[in-house]
């Protein structure tokens, strides 16, 4: 049986069209949903969160429509985009809170198993307030899991989080998936979806591209350079470090960070890690904005302007 | 490019863990509701202070009263027998003024809170329906605003109860219990209720806030002026703590005290909180079903 099925599936915020046309299939494993910003991620994850009706065609969840069928929803878990959440709550209370929603019976037990599988039992009665980025996700993940769904939907949960936490959250969402539930990650970052699977999801201006191995686009996107945003307390020592590389083709200082464009991001991050390490520099975000993404979807849509 | 690549099935496995019934979640939003508001004393807990303020004060005033050295003292006697007697209906502006502040603190702003923390993303992502949202706010907000509203004046009819002197006295007066509950529901639903709407009308916190007070202070300032003037008993109702009290002096039997209260019927003050209950919980739907629909709440 499909988990999702999207059938000719469309969506309009007014006159602005968020997904057009879209006919999809998911049968399961962990799915990276690829484009740059604006390209519809979120409106197709939330589509399947049963957010959003689909303005025309049909997207199914489990063979039933999760907007209108709150079984459906009930086997979905959902870490959405964006940083809001109850903040005066501890992690443990918030996650409860949704495990209660989700009508978790022992939720209290299923909050405290959530955020185990994150890593956060240490911090988990201090409230979300003061939580880090790194944190803030982790967080997230927890009340997306809390209720034990087969289906996770986390929207670019790797937006923002340093080094160290990115790691840990990729492993975290790969054991989610060796023990069987369907994840679709989405990200603007191919390097990001890289690091969690090779199925890929393409997407862009509303419409799914193609969909496969991962390693087909990274050949066409290696073309192109990629580009790093790093904040940090020193920037200088960074931009040091990377100045010499063959790989890096332009290095642009901002307030407290440092932009890097490499042709060979692999090489970059695993410099750029030894860099670190290295100087004791603190790194407070680090991004890749998807310029170089869209380049790539423009060069292979033939919108070259 | 090119279709690459299968994605590969590595199957799902069904939760079968217990579950509990989709019609409980109204309960789950009214709990957390509440946990909310007891989290900090100037949202919730310092105006239960005040509430429990007047019930000591207005208690001990129908325990002072009762003192039998009034008895036989004439006029003097009579006197304090009737301030016995108008402390519960009287305090009843009292509370109102308590739950109004908890409006201001709570109430108001809870919808529009929810649209701007993005809660909405949480709730309806979850097997939430929109009618379980809206009674979970609605109850949790009842919750809290009849711990100001109706266990107060519960309370000091049945303290009055206590102060009877006779069997015959207490019997006569065992109707307080209903009558208090029923002023303290009628409180309690519409400072429950319409600050709920109006926070159901902005996306931003201030703006709701703004909304419900100038509609309370100024809206029900011109009505009260508006009945006064034109000797019209229903636009002055439209004022919230005036058709409350209006209700309150008709039920307890008080003279009907000023030029706010002087031409309020009974029927005219339930009919005016009924209305604007009934209007804000139409409010509080429409504007709930239609940000679930439109996916109100979710950063794109």
């Amino acid at each position: 049986m499909s988990v999702v099925v999207a059938d000719r599936c469309s969506k309009w915020y007014g006159h602005v069209l968020g997904i057009s046309d879209v006919s999809w299939t998911l049968k399961g494993g962990i799915v990276g949903l690829l484009g740059p910003n604006g390209a519809g991620k979120s409106t197709l994850i939330k589509m399947m969160a049963g957010l959003l009706r689909p303005s025309r065609g049909s997207l199914t969840v489990f063979g039933g429509s999760p907007f209108d069928d709150v079984d459906v929803r009930r086997r979905i878990g959902y870490a959405p985009e964006h940083e809001k959440t109850w903040d005066m709550l501890t992690a443990l209370e918030l996650v409860e809170v949704m495990a209660e929603l989700a009508g978790v019976a022992n939720a209290r037990k299923a909050a405290k198993d959530a955020l185990a599988q994150m890593g956060m039992t240490d911090a988990m009665n201090r409230r979300v307030k003061g939580f880090s980025k790194g944190m803030r996700q982790r967080t997230k993940l927890a009340t997306a899991i809390a209720h034990d769904p087969e289906f996770l939907l986390l929207d670019e949960p790797l937006t923002g989080v340093d080094p160290v936490a990115r790691i840990d959250i990729v492993e975290r969402i790969k054991k989610l998936g060796e023990a069987g539930k369907t994840i679709i990650v989405s990200s603007h970052v191919l390097y990001e979806i890289e690091a969690l699977t090779s199925d890929i999801v393409v997407i862009y201006r509303g419409q799914v591209l193609a969909e496969g191995n991962v390693y087909e686009i990274r050949k066409l996107i290696d073309q192109h350079p990629h580009r790093i945003r790093v904040e940090c307390d020193q920037p200088r020592t960074i931009a040091a470090a990377l100045a010499t590389a063959d790989h890096v083709a332009r290095i642009v200082f901002e307030r407290g960070a440092v932009l890097i464009e490499t042709r060979d991001p692999d090489r970059c991050y695993d410099q750029l890690a030894q860099a670190v390490l290295e100087g004791g520099v603190a790194v407070s975000a680090l991004s890749s904005p998807d310029n170089n993404l869209g380049a790539v979807f423009d060069y292979l849509t033939g919108d070259r302007r | 490019m090119a279709m690459t690549g299968q994605i590969h099935d590595l199957g799902y496995k069904r939760y079968a863990g217990a579950r509990r019934d989709a019609g409980t979640r109204w309960r789950v939003i009214m709990r957390h509701q509440i946990a909310m508001a007891w989290k900090t004393w100037w949202r919730f807990k310092a105006w239960v202070g005040m509430a429990v303020l007047i019930s000591f004060i207005a208690g001990a005033v129908m325990y002072i009263f009762s003192n039998r050295m009034f008895h036989g003292m004439g006029r003097v006697g009579d006197a304090a027998l009737m301030i016995r007697d108008v402390a519960l209906p009287q305090s009843i502006a009292w509370y109102c003024r308590a739950a109004f502040i908890t409006s201001l603190t709570l109430g108001g702003t809870i919808i529009a809170g929810d649209v701007q923390s993005g809660a909405f993303t949480f709730y309806f992502a979850r097997s939430v329906r929109p009618r379980d949202y809206v009674l979970g706010k609605l109850g949790g907000l009842g919750a809290i605003t009849a711990c100001i509203t109706m266990i107060g004046p519960v309370l000091l009819a049945g303290l009055r109860l206590g102060l009877c002197e006779s069997a015959s006295d207490l019997v006569d007066h065992l109707v307080l219990l209903p009558k208090a509950l029923l002023v303290g529901g009628l409180a309690t639903c519409a400072y429950a209720a319409v600050p709920l709407g109006f926070s159901a009308l902005a996306d931003s916190r201030r703006t709701a806030l703004a909304m419900w007070a100038a509609y309370y202070l100024v809206g029900g300032t011109i009505a009260i002026m508006i009945g006064s003037i034109s000797h019209t008993g229903w636009i002055a109702a439209l004022d919230l703590p005036t058709a409350i009290q209006g209700v309150a002096n008709h039920l307890f039997g008080m003279p009907l005290i000023g030029p706010r209260l002087s031409g309020i019927t009974m029927a005219e003050g339930i009919t005016s909180v009924v209305a604007q209950v009934v209007a804000a919980i139409a409010i509080v739907w429409t504007a709930v079903d239609r940000a679930q629909k439109t996916g109100i709440g979710g950063s794109t």
